[in-house]
């Protein structure tokens, strides 16, 4: 499983939109064996969603966006977890605790929409 | 003479009085205060904000490297009305005006930065409806169909393709071109629009390409057509459907050699302009036809987008409602909160001949009579009212519908229920459907036609 961590500098970046970074980390049996990462496409946040799948992302990790993003996100089956927080390596190893919801913005939901 | 506030009024309570979003930050970037309307503008209550990193609370675009309050802390100087976005706990953009001041201790030695912040929402869409630029974002859906276009639109835009756009009147093909452009490495460029159907074959020949001085009788000194005009930018097409066959030749000529020729010159002029062309009639059926040239079809028809009607995408209706009450809420000053369960009722039942345009003028129509902060059915349009005739009645339609009638016939039917209400007055009865009187007279045309 491929998932993709929105960065600015060392940690999440507070929107998706002003993300300047792209993690990847490819994901097995509840490690990471393969990482890398790319800058954040030109065409903004609008773009992402298309371009995340050509890449074969399957969960994108980020702070907030735009609901219009995130419809985008939802119709190529691409599972977000949004409003999160925190420095990445601390969010990656949040996630594979599966303790996600210590990372949440403060009076945001991460619920997250497949 | 006493300047401070008087002992027994805490500044808090001051500074939660004031319709400015207000915070405080201490050198590390934790939040100190958080006044009331920065928790309603944010959708964040003080109490979650306190304490937080306040790129965590505020989330907007200028946290990210963008920051006022760090060249405010660094040069211990103010750093004033800066704009950019927020984006509320419900996905929600706001605009904002802000500024940022350092904050000092009695001493003088800076202990943190102040920042303050404005809602600039009605001021933004009152410049988007002068200006009319709009992206993506602006096209407002939860239908699965437009989600999936909306996703291709941006590497559409950016592609520099031209770009066919089918949909019927007031489904917002326009603010689907505006949308490619303001998404395209054209956006700094000039947005040009023109309507193939309101004008006749000649003067829109003149219109698109221009004219040089003797041309004609009255023209006595050059002047630039729209082609010319969106040099550089994007020229939108609406209507294609209805350019005469004459003037399909020449645009075809533009979209191949990228050259025009004003009326009068001998000069080919070369043209710089990206094409977005729209139209609600089926150009395959009319190329068939010989009513619409092929070869044309296929230049326009590069990249094309259908944009589903409002009766095929239901889910929208609610999105729209909510989008529609706050834009005439910002525009008209008013505080209307919603539409009655009876009215939804209402407006999931109608067909919207008129589209999403006509949803926004039921809007705009019921915020004329709504005193209060409900639309109630009372503040509905005639046609919509639960007592006014249903449009299936024969009493309002000469000529029984019966309910397997298609589409075109509760179209010819909405149309002729409204020219009867207005004796006949075609401009009247147009607007009350909110469409186009060209789209009146097409409806009723293909009715003479059958």
């Amino acid at each position: 499983m491929d998932i993709c961590i929105a960065g600015y500098q060392n940690r999440v970046a507070t929107l998706l939109e002003t993300a300047t970074e792209l993690r990847l980390y490819t994901l097995e049996d509840g490690r990471v064996v393969r990482s890398g990462m790319t800058a954040m496409p030109t065409a903004g946040a609008a773009s992402l969603p298309a371009y995340l799948k050509t890449m074969g992302v399957d969960i994108v990790i980020c702070g907030g966006l735009s609901t219009a993003v995130r419809n985008g996100f939802e119709a190529m089956g691409i599972q977000i977890i949004p409003w999160v927080k925190g420095p990445i390596e601390a969010v990656l190893a949040a996630y594979l605790e599966d303790r996600m919801d210590q990372m949440i913005m403060p009076g945001r939901s991460g619920k997250t929409a497949r | 003479m006493r300047t401070g506030l008087p002992k027994n009024i805490p500044l808090e309570s001051v500074l939660d009085s004031v319709a400015e979003g207000i915070f405080t930050v201490d050198l590390e970037w934790n939040i100190t205060f958080f006044n009331q309307a920065a928790g309603d503008i944010t959708g964040i209550p003080p109490e979650n904000a306190v304490g937080q990193k306040c790129w965590e609370v505020f989330a907007s675009s200028v946290c990210d490297g963008a920051c006022p309050m760090r060249p405010c802390l660094k040069s211990e100087q103010p750093v004033l009305n800066k704009s950019g976005f927020l984006l509320r706990a419900d996905g929600e953009k706001i605009a904002i005006g802000l500024s940022s001041s350092p904050l000092r201790d009695k001493d003088g030695k800076v202990v943190g930065g102040v920042e303050s912040f404005r809602d600039l929402t009605p001021i933004q869409q009152l410049m988007q409806k002068v200006e009319e630029r709009y992206s993506v974002e602006d096209i407002r859906t939860n239908n699965p169909h437009m989600i999936r276009t909306l996703q291709i639109l941006p590497p559409i835009a950016q592609s520099g393709s031209t770009v066919l756009l089918l949909g019927e009147s007031g489904t917002g093909k326009e603010l689907f071109a505006r949308a490619i452009h303001t998404q395209s490495l054209r956006k700094d460029k000039p947005f040009v629009a023109v309507n193939c159907g309101a004008l006749p074959g000649e003067l829109l020949e003149s219109e698109l390409f221009g004219y040089k001085a003797g041309a004609f009788t009255d023209a006595r000194k050059d002047k630039p057509g729209r082609v010319e005009l969106a040099q550089g930018g994007t020229l939108f097409l609406d209507e294609i459907g209805d350019m005469p066959q004459p003037l399909q030749v020449k645009l075809l000529r533009v979209l191949q050699e990228k050259v025009f020729e004003p009326l009068g010159s001998v000069k080919p002029v070369p043209a710089n302009v990206r094409f977005v062309a729209a139209t609600n009639r089926d150009l395959e059926t009319m190329v068939k036809r010989g009513e619409f040239r092929q070869d044309l079809f296929f230049r326009l028809n590069v990249v094309r987008m259908d944009i589903p009607p409002l009766r095929e995408r239901t889910e929208d209706i609610p999105l729209l409602v909510s989008h529609f009450i706050r834009l005439q809420n910002n525009l008209k000053g008013k505080n209307i909160r919603a539409v009655s369960e009876n009215v939804h009722q209402i407006l999931f039942r109608h067909d919207f001949p008129g589209n999403v345009r006509e949803l926004e003028n039921i809007i705009e129509y019921a915020f004329i009579l709504c005193p209060g902060e409900m639309i109630h059915t009372e503040h509905l349009p005639e046609y919509l009212k639960p007592q006014a005739p249903e449009p299936r009645e024969p009493h309002c339609v000469p000529g029984m519908i019966d309910a397997s009638a298609g589409m075109d016939d509760h179209k010819l039917h909405a149309v002729l229920a409204a020219l009867d209400k207005h004796k006949g007055n075609k401009s009247a009865a147009a607007r009350e459907l909110g469409i186009s009187r060209d789209t009146v007279r097409r409806i009723l045309q293909r009715s003479e036609a059958k």
